[in-house]
């Protein structure tokens, strides 16, 4: 009886919300709520206070804003983009600084390592170091949320590819396939970010 | 799979495994930025509802279609009565009374431990057990002999296939079935029929099968031609009106798309079949496809009743249009509310024992928010009078609940469901001894399943619990939650039941860190004989909670069926009291046989059913004050000073017939205590004391008093009569206190007990919900005549009182607790009046002011504290006990 509101489209759940459909707003909330969280997180340094800030702003913008978003990007892009302004607003006492920049200096030795995660097994120590956790937290906060979903449902919660394409609504094969190109994505971002922080070549 | 990939994802599976760390935002922010956000929403839709009206001057979408012609609220009713404080009494009508005491028996009950695994279940013939198959990641089933039964979990689907193999390895025929639903295959030489019992599927051939494919449902049956593409699935139509009318509840609808060959069904009103090519799609009920509707004629309001299937056996199409029993509407809460379009109303009715009812669910579809209830006729469910619950539920909202009483003879009820968003609640379930999560645990609002007994096993109890079960990560989200205290019981094989209570949700709010700890199940075991001790196959044994002191809205139970020799076992108990009943081969045919048992954590508790000792029977008549016989109440007969809790005891019971004669048997020589079941099963009294003289029978005329006490009670925080709190009436005579009567308020907070004799009595008040302080009344004179009225009580916020006892030494004894009020009232908090292992006993809802605790324990010297208790606090106490 409930509607799958996961089945719609970023436009579809915008029409709805602006129709008065409480459930499509709870929804959104639900959907993007931890990803903008931790999108903010990382790029304001872990400072709490203003991670709140911007992550309360960005909300309000984007119901003021809503009937502008004409599904031209994917709503948590448009979130996102909301979010980078707030950010930005939120850090511009200070210099200008890109996500790799804020994360905490790590030693050249665990960049390196982190910067060929795709290609080299990874050694047990630098997996209980700080700097690897924040790296993996800022690689997820900046994938498309259906990828950072199918990850943490993967290896986090140790669900089957068939339980997550049940929890989605999609095809195994089709769950597979996303989990496939979550898989290059996240390698693509945690080793850009781990060569920029560690400012390798 | 390249080296290079398996090294990469060995690294993804450690990076967030063991290197991450989800950032999470407190969750009072979280809480506030939704409600914010949501309600912001809310208020950005009506502004622009509000702009596009007055641009129009049109009346607002969702105005109703007429105003009622007079508004009244729900009518106040007797008490609930859904389950009986006499645990046993209640027990015995229930089950009595429920459906599938009769059907259903075959189930093995393995079906609901794989289920609850989330693993498919499956067999090879109807009479073989259910097994486990495939792996999480792989439900894939060859379909090889003739006979494949399966049932998949809520979250897995399977896929069962057979025929060549197709290019790319996939067989020739691959039938995939969805999760939570139930199937069975058969074969007959190459022809293959397909049985869908609930659910859906999608069945896919390759290319034209050489013989029949049929696929069946309760709804109607579909030949499959060509090489087809077929997806079928009980579910409603998105708008009902576009459909004629059929008998079942859309709900059971079977829904045909054809995506690639054809599908053959029989027609309403032809005797040809007709036929679904591609694309094309229908649905079937009554044993045929629906035809789409005549155009509606818009004039007059849509409404659209369905109904419980089996009753509604014939279109209703043809009726004279009956008057409604309740119409109302449905709409969301708030200023804005908005007329909803899709809705379910439950009802549940009250039934006194010893009856016990089914809820009925009838379905509303773009109804405009507008709904009318009609009573049941013939050809047509429906409604029955007398009270009830209706429940409103729909799809995003909390469900919303009345109690009425409900008469087809007057005027329609007229009713206004707001419904509000609801709370969530998240939390754990995990094991109690190795903190490690529980997947796949089931918990459930027993404040909002629309029903009055909840079964362990989850499938017995339907789309009326509202449950949901845990994640991999033993966490769990149970949304839509109605306004106000929740009692969530959590459960999982291997595991006993535990209850939380969940306090004062507000719509909107998300309550996380509920954390369930399960502990080791317990299981009861024993062996059924009848009257000449020999076992008795087929015997259904049912275990219920003995919920004497009403803490929880429902009343939990598990059930198996004795095998050949006569021997049972029902696992997956919590610790405690459960109370046992026999029901024999024949349920209905004999009364219940019935025990209280002992469960312990990890053991098996015995419990044999031999033939009564039939050489001591009470027997006599129950009558009241002036002599008139008190048919349908329940006689107790057990040989324990105080029905406090009964444990390893037997008592004996029998319901009074029209005369008031009543027969207990198999007691044993000695002095037993005789407690009655009141006009309502609420109602419990003490009726006495008879002696079981060592002869067969034993006979006793009960006559009880002819007085009556009554009052109501109010909640002092809010000034509303409270519907919830239990009165406990004890005799004081020659400075002894005894038991004589229990019974709980109604939903304007009245009581009363009847039968009193004459007598000094002081009459206590509690409430079973919140933390509310009692209240009493004390030496009140009865002449065993005249009515004492208006006893009323007024209960305030109370405090929390956590007891420690220990030994000099410091460890932790378990001891008998007493707690004396400030004016020397001696007041019992709950059955049990011990510490527990840890020493630690602790008290919710006290009444403020000073209180004396008193403990004491075999081998010590008594000690006694002081404690001040405070409305909202908690007070601690450290009771040390000096060996003698």
């Amino acid at each position: 009886m409930n509607t799958d509101y996961r089945s719609l489209s970023d436009v579809a759940l915008r029409d709805r919300i602006l129709a008065g459909d409480q459930d499509a707003a709870r929804f959104v909330f639900e959907e993007h709520f931890d990803a903008l969280y931790e999108f903010a997180h990382y790029r304001l340094g872990g400072d709490r206070a203003q991670a709140e800030d911007a992550v309360q702003d960005t909300f309000v913008v984007a119901l003021e804003s809503l009937e502008s978003f004409d599904g031209r990007s994917s709503l948590h892009t448009w979130l996102c983009g909301i979010a980078k302004n707030k950010i930005r607003a939120h850090r511009r006492k200070r210099r200008p600084a890109a996500l790799e920049d804020v994360l905490e200096g790590a030693d050249e030795q665990i960049d390196e390592i982190l910067a060929r995660v795709s290609s080299e097994p990874l050694p047990d120590w630098v997996l209980q170091r700080k700097e690897t956790r924040e790296l993996v937290g800022a690689t997820l906060s900046s994938l498309p949320p259906d990828y950072r979903r199918a990850l943490i449902d993967k290896y986090v919660a140790g669900r089957s590819v068939a339980q997550i394409a049940a929890t989605v609504g999609k095809s195994e094969k089709a769950a597979e396939s996303m989990l496939t190109r979550a898989r290059l994505a996240f390698a693509d971002v945690f080793e850009l970010l781990a060569r920029k922080r560690g400012e390798l070549p | 799979m390249s080296r290079r990939f398996e090294i990469f994802e060995r690294n993804l599976a450690l990076l967030l495994t063991r290197a991450y760390q989800p950032v999470r935002a407190q969750p009072a922010f979280r809480k506030r930025v939704a409600e914010r956000f949501v309600a912001g929403a809310e208020a950005l839709a009506r502004t622009r509802q509000l702009e596009r009206s007055a641009r129009r001057g049109a009346r607002p979408a969702h105005a109703r279609p007429s105003e009622p012609r007079s508004l009244r609220g729900p009518r106040a009713l007797p008490p609930l009565v859904r389950w009986s404080l006499v645990g046993v009494a209640a027990l015995l009508a229930v089950f009595l009374s429920r459906p599938w005491l009769t059907s259903e028996l075959e189930q093995a009950p393995t079906l609901e431990a794989i289920l609850a695994r989330g693993e498919v279940a499956s067999r090879t013939s109807s009479s073989s057990p259910w097994s486990a198959t495939g792996g999480l990641d792989d439900a894939q089933l060859e379909f090889a002999g003739a006979y494949l039964e399966l049932a998949t979990p809520a979250e897995l689907p399977a896929q069962v296939q057979w025929g060549a193999r197709a290019e790319g390895g996939s067989r020739a025929e691959r039938w995939s079935v969805f999760p939570g639903s139930r199937a069975l295959f058969e074969r007959s030489g190459d022809a293959v029929a397909v049985e869908l019992r609930g659910g859906g599927l999608i069945a896919r051939a390759a290319g034209a099968p050489v013989a029949e494919r049929r696929l069946r449902s309760p709804q109607g049956e579909l030949e499959l031609r060509g090489a087809f593409d077929v997806r079928a699935s009980f579910e409603a139509p998105p708008d009902l009106r576009s459909f004629a009318s059929c008998a079942a509840p859309p709900e059971q609808w079977l829904h045909v798309q054809v995506r690639r060959g054809s599908a053959l069904a029989a027609a309403r009103d032809s005797s040809e079949r007709r036929e679904l090519g591609q694309s094309a799609e229908g649905y079937l009920c009554g044993g045929a496809l629906v035809d789409a509707a005549a155009p509606l004629d818009t004039s007059k309001p849509t409404r659209t009743q369905v109904g419980d299937e089996a009753e509604a056996a014939a279109p209703a199409s043809a009726d004279p249009q009956p008057q409604p029993w309740v119409r109302g509407v449905v709409r969301s809460a708030g200023p804005g509310g908005v007329a909803l379009e899709q809705f379910e109303i439950v009802a549940l009715p009250t039934l006194l024992l010893p009856q016990v009812a089914e809820p009925v669910a009838f379905a509303f579809r773009a109804a405009g928010g507008a709904f009318e209830l009609f009573g049941a006729a013939p050809a047509r469910s429906g409604l029955r009078e007398g009270p009830a619950t209706l429940f409103a539920k729909a799809p995003g909202f909390a469900l919303a609940r009345a109690e009425v009483v409900l008469d087809g003879s007057s005027a329609p009820l007229e009713l206004e469901f707001e419904l509000e968003p609801g709370a969530k609640v998240e939390g754990l379930v995990v094991d109690a001894q190795s903190g490690r999560p529980i997947e796949g645990a089931y918990v459930v609002s027993e404040r909002d399943s629309q029903l009055a007994v909840l079964s362990i096993a989850p499938s017995e109890n339907g789309e009326f619990a509202h449950a949901v079960r845990t994640r991999p990560g033993g966490d769990f989200a149970l949304e839509r939650l109605s306004r106000g205290t929740h009692s969530l019981r959590a459960s999982a094989p291997g595991y006993g039941q535990s209850w939380l209570e969940v306090r004062e949700l507000e719509p909107g709010q998300t309550r996380a860190g509920v954390r369930f700890e399960l502990k080791p199940a317990g299981a009861i075991a024993g062996v059924v004989l009848d009257e000449r001790s020999q076992p008795v196959a087929g015997a259904l044994v049912l275990a219920s909670t003995t919920d004497f002191e009403r803490k929880r809205p429902s009343v939990t139970y598990a059930r198996t069926l004795s095998d050949g020799e006569g021997r049972y076992r029902i696992d997956d108990l919590g610790a405690g009291a459960w109370a046992l009943l026999n029901f024999g081969a024949n349920p209905g045919s004999i009364a219940p046989d019935y025990r209280f048992v002992q469960v312990e954590a990890g053991r098996t508790s015995t419990l044999d059913f031999k033939p009564a000792d039939a050489g001591h029977v009470l027997v006599g008549r129950l009558v009241d004050a002036r002599g008139a016989p008190l048919p349908g109440r329940t006689v107790m007969a057990g040989a324990r000073d105080d029905f406090g809790g009964p444990q390893n005891g037997r008592w004996s019971s029998s319901n009074t017939d029209a005369q008031g004669r009543f027969r207990a048997e198999g007691l044993k020589p000695g002095v037993h205590e005789l407690y009655v079941s009141g006009a309502t099963p609420a109602e419990l009294m003490w009726a006495g004391r008879v002696e079981i003289r060592d002869e067969p029978l034993t006979e006793h005329e009960l006559r009880l008093g002819g007085a009556s006490l009554s009052g109501r009670v109010f909640d002092g925080e809010s000034a509303q009569p409270m519907g919830y709190a239990v009165v406990v009436v004890v005799q004081r005579s020659n400075g002894e206190e005894r038991f004589q009567g229990r019974v709980f308020t109604a939903a304007d907070g009245s009581y009363r007990i009847d039968h009193l004799d004459p007598g000094l009595y002081d009459v206590f008040a509690y409430a079973t919900r919140g933390e509310f302080g009692q209240e009493q009344s004390l030496g009140l004179a009865s002449d065993g005549v005249n009515a004492l009225t208006g006893v009323d009580f007024t209960l305030l916020a109370g405090g929390r009182l956590a007891l420690r006892v220990a030994d000099d030494s410091g460890a932790p004894l378990v001891a008998r607790v007493e707690f004396v009020d400030e004016r020397g009232v001696a007041v019992q908090f709950s059955d049990d009046e011990f510490t527990n292992a840890s020493g630690r006993y602790s008290v919710r809802g006290m009444k403020p002011g000073a209180w004396t605790v008193k403990a004491s324990a075999e081998g010590f010297e008594s000690a006694v504290g002081e404690a001040q208790v405070r409305a909202g606090e908690r007070s601690d106490v450290e009771l040390v006990l000096r060996r003698r």
